[in-house]
């Protein structure tokens, strides 16, 4: 045996060098596409990611806003990556869906023209009349909590030193990052959760409700109370915190507001539009959902009023 | 769903080809042979069925064997062209009488021959009925513990049947297979044959075949207690074991055949008994040199396999233990056939769906390396028992093996999967490999000697 120890040895190591890298890439295939991740075991409150902090001063500022405008995203992909299941069957893009480069444009611009894009907690302290906000101050929302947005609008975000709110469904969020593919709807996992919490607050968009029944009705307004209640309170627990809850499709009762209520959630959003300002009741802030098609005139003008 | 059955699929792959490369790399060895100086009484049985072109090679491969206690019959089965007459040519033929046990049936023997030259070697001429049914008129004729068959185009190495005593002395042993070499891989050095690779593509690919299937899987099947084939060019039994048996059955793959009914035996009543290959043990035969012959040679053999597997369908798991039945099943018949199908659909499902093309690519690539991986195992492995290419045959084989990967392999599961499906429509319809007949005599010498006898 001793005799063949050299070769065998010699051709054990090359084997496994070329045949070992091959093996990773398959298991990682595997992991990534044919093993779906999972919903998180863990939830964002275990991995402490506190509410964002962020209160800035903003006593000097020369003027003060009456109204600040809460911008409403969903999904942010690069116009390369589009794939036919993101357009419509008039072969117009989906409404859900706005590219990076519109977004990267729309982003530049508040950028230019040195709008203050306000934490949750700052906005917060507008809505209860704690705080002034400068003037030109805006709030970014994503709802659904979309991989693609942590992919592609978190690295803009955070360049420019912005913050913005994703409503997220707590039961969506997967256990395990995989690889960004614009062939699937992916959710985020945890782990990105936790790595873009520089940037993002996570509101509530329900544990398991983002859904309707068979006759079309959003389960928020199907299930019965005490149900809704108990998924609400699922995902505050998931989140650590109740700063802000948003109705899956903008569905909602006043049964839903007495929750919110019950539970001590400080704002709720909707998808109406319009400004904001702190008469305005704090558990229906109107959003400005930003629509593919908008050109840069209209977004223009949905900031300056 | 069907991507689970893909990897799973294709991990039994992976780890049968896995053990393919490293049983046979971690256990063989060439060993210093301590041949016992006992022969056992050795019978070879040569079936022939109009072999007029090949019979001669044969016949000198037998005539250099190195051994005594020995005796050859040749079974010639009602052939139609002169092989009784090239016999007679070499042999001297004389008619005489000799006793058979009566314990196989066969057909009827019209006459039996000694030779004149060669006492130990004799002519056994019957009535046309098929090799196995040749076989079993030569086993029951045949008087010696040992029974050996070879094909009439075999080419019997001179040290082979020392070996072959030497692996019956374990008493373990009751059946063996040899090692079979592709003759035109060889050229005549002086009194040897030497390994060469200056060759058409086609025989280098059933050169390359032939080695890894032998010194690789063949060698791993015997490590594990798996044989399920002796080839039926050079295969070794004890007679008393071929006639529990109750020998061969005609079929298109009586090698095969045989192989699964002594596993049968050793699944029931013969546990503890053992099936083994001896690398050491080989002979030369000539592979096909056309496609056409190449083509059909392996529906044969896919043939003979699907034969196999329906007839023993029963026994396996029943009469046959664990490792033959798992190996059978799972390798040769899940991974070597059932997969083969959709194997030739992948490309096109990939291509008209576009999904899963990166899977699709990591998959091929694990193939293609682990293949040429098996390969270069098979040439290291190969050299330990002499087989040795000189360094710019070596330069060659590495260069082609590449190309045997990645094209030639693709014609064997054309052949699996076609040869599958015409066995249901057509099972008798098979012809045997045409034989070439090159004069590869071992040794001019022998020839020359065997004419000056004759003319003597």
């Amino acid at each position: 045996m001793k005799k063949y120890a050299v070769s065998n040895l010699l051709f054990t190591v090359f084997f496994l060098a070329i045949f070992g890298p091959l093996c990773y890439l398959l298991y990682d295939y595997v992991l990534n596409f044919a093993l779906p991740p999972v919903a998180a075991k863990q939830s964002l409150s275990d991995m402490n990611t506190a509410l964002l902090t962020v209160n800035r001063d903003f006593s000097s500022a020369p003027e003060y806003a009456d109204n600040v405008p809460v911008l409403m995203y969903h999904q942010i992909i690069p116009e390369s990556q589009l794939k036919k299941h993101h357009f419509t069957e008039d072969g117009d893009i989906n409404e859900m869906v706005l590219t990076l480069e519109e977004f990267t444009k729309q982003m530049d611009y508040l950028k230019d023209e040195n709008y203050t894009v306000l934490s949750l907690k700052e906005f917060e302290g507008f809505m209860t009349n704690q705080k002034k906000v400068p003037a030109k101050s805006v709030l970014i929302t994503f709802d659904d909590g979309f991989k693609n947005v942590f992919e592609f609008a978190y690295p803009v975000l955070k360049k420019h030193g912005f913050y913005a709110v994703d409503f997220i469904i707590t039961g969506l969020i997967t256990n395990r990052t995989v690889d960004y593919d614009s062939a699937f709807l992916q959710y985020a996992s945890i782990e990105e959760l936790k790595e873009a919490s520089d940037v993002f607050d996570y509101g509530n968009h329900t544990h398991s409700f983002h859904d309707r029944n068979d006759d079309g009705v959003s389960y928020v307004e199907a299930y019965d109370r005490a149900k809704v209640k108990e998924n609400l309170i699922k995902a505050n627990e998931w989140i650590g915190h109740s700063m802000a809850f948003a109705a899956p499709y903008g569905e909602y009762t006043t049964t839903t507001l007495d929750i919110l209520k019950e539970l001590n959630i400080k704002m709720g959003f909707t998808v109406e539009p319009g400004y904001v300002n702190p008469s305005q009741h704090i558990l229906e802030i109107p959003r400005y959902a930003i629509y593919p098609f908008y050109t840069v005139n209209d977004f223009e003008y949905i900031l300056e009023h | 769903m069907m991507l689970t059955i893909t990897m799973t699929l294709f991990c039994l792959f992976i780890v049968f080809h896995t053990l393919y490369i490293f049983i046979p790399l971690y256990t063989s060895r060439a060993q210093k042979r301590d041949y016992p100086t006992k022969e056992k009484g050795i019978s070879i049985l040569i079936p022939a069925y109009n072999e007029t072109l090949v019979i001669e090679n044969c016949l000198m491969g037998i005539l250099h064997v190195n051994y005594t206690d020995l005796e050859i019959l040749f079974i010639n089965d009602g052939s139609t062209d002169d092989t009784l007459e090239t016999l007679h040519k070499h042999l001297n033929l004389a008619k005489t009488s000799r006793p058979k046990e009566g314990v196989l049936k066969h057909g009827e023997v019209r006459e039996v021959y000694q030779s004149e030259i060669y006492p130990y070697i004799w002519v056994v001429d019957k009535e046309n009925g098929g090799k196995a049914d040749a076989l079993n008129a030569g086993i029951d004729f045949a008087k010696n513990e040992i029974v050996i068959t070879l094909d009439a185009d075999s080419i019997l190495e001179p040290n082979s049947l020392n070996e072959m005593n030497l692996t019956f002395t374990d008493e373990s042993v009751v059946a063996a297979g040899g090692l079979v070499n592709i003759v035109q891989g060889f050229k005549r050095s002086g009194q040897k044959l030497i390994p060469c690779f200056k060759l058409p593509g086609l025989i280098r690919y059933q050169v390359v075949q032939y080695l890894s299937a032998f010194y690789l899987h063949k060698t791993t099947q015997s490590r594990i207690g798996s044989m399920t084939v002796i080839a039926g060019a050079f295969g070794a039994f004890r007679r008393n074991i071929l006639i529990q048996a109750k020998g061969y059955r005609k079929t298109v793959g009586e090698d095969m055949d045989i192989t699964l009914r002594i596993q049968e035996l050793i699944g029931t009543v013969l546990k503890g008994k053992r099936i083994v290959f001896v690398p050491e043990a080989f002979c030369y035969t000539e592979c096909p040199a056309s496609f056409k012959n190449l083509y059909r040679q392996r529906i044969r053999w896919q043939k003979a396999f699907i034969d196999c597997v329906i007839t023993y369908r029963k026994s396996f798991y029943r009469k046959m233990n664990f490792k033959v039945s798992t190996y059978l099943l799972v390798d040769s018949f899940l991974l070597g056939t059932v997969s083969a199908y959709p194997t030739l659909m992948v490309p096109i499902i990939v291509l008209a769906t576009m999904s899963h093309l990166k899977l699709s690519l990591i998959l091929l690539l694990m193939s293609i390396v682990l293949a040429i991986m098996q390969d270069i195992a098979t040439l290291l492995v190969s050299r330990r028992f002499g087989h040795f290419y000189s360094l710019r045959d070596f330069i060659t084989l590495i260069v082609f093996l590449p190309v045997e990967v990645i094209f030639y392999r693709i014609t064997g599961l054309f052949f699996v999967t076609i040869g599958t499906i015409l066995y249901f429509f057509d099972k008798d319809g098979w012809s045997r490999s045409e034989r070439i007949g090159e004069p590869i005599m071992l040794d001019i010498g022998v020839k020359a000697s065997v004419k000056d006898t004759l003319g003597g």
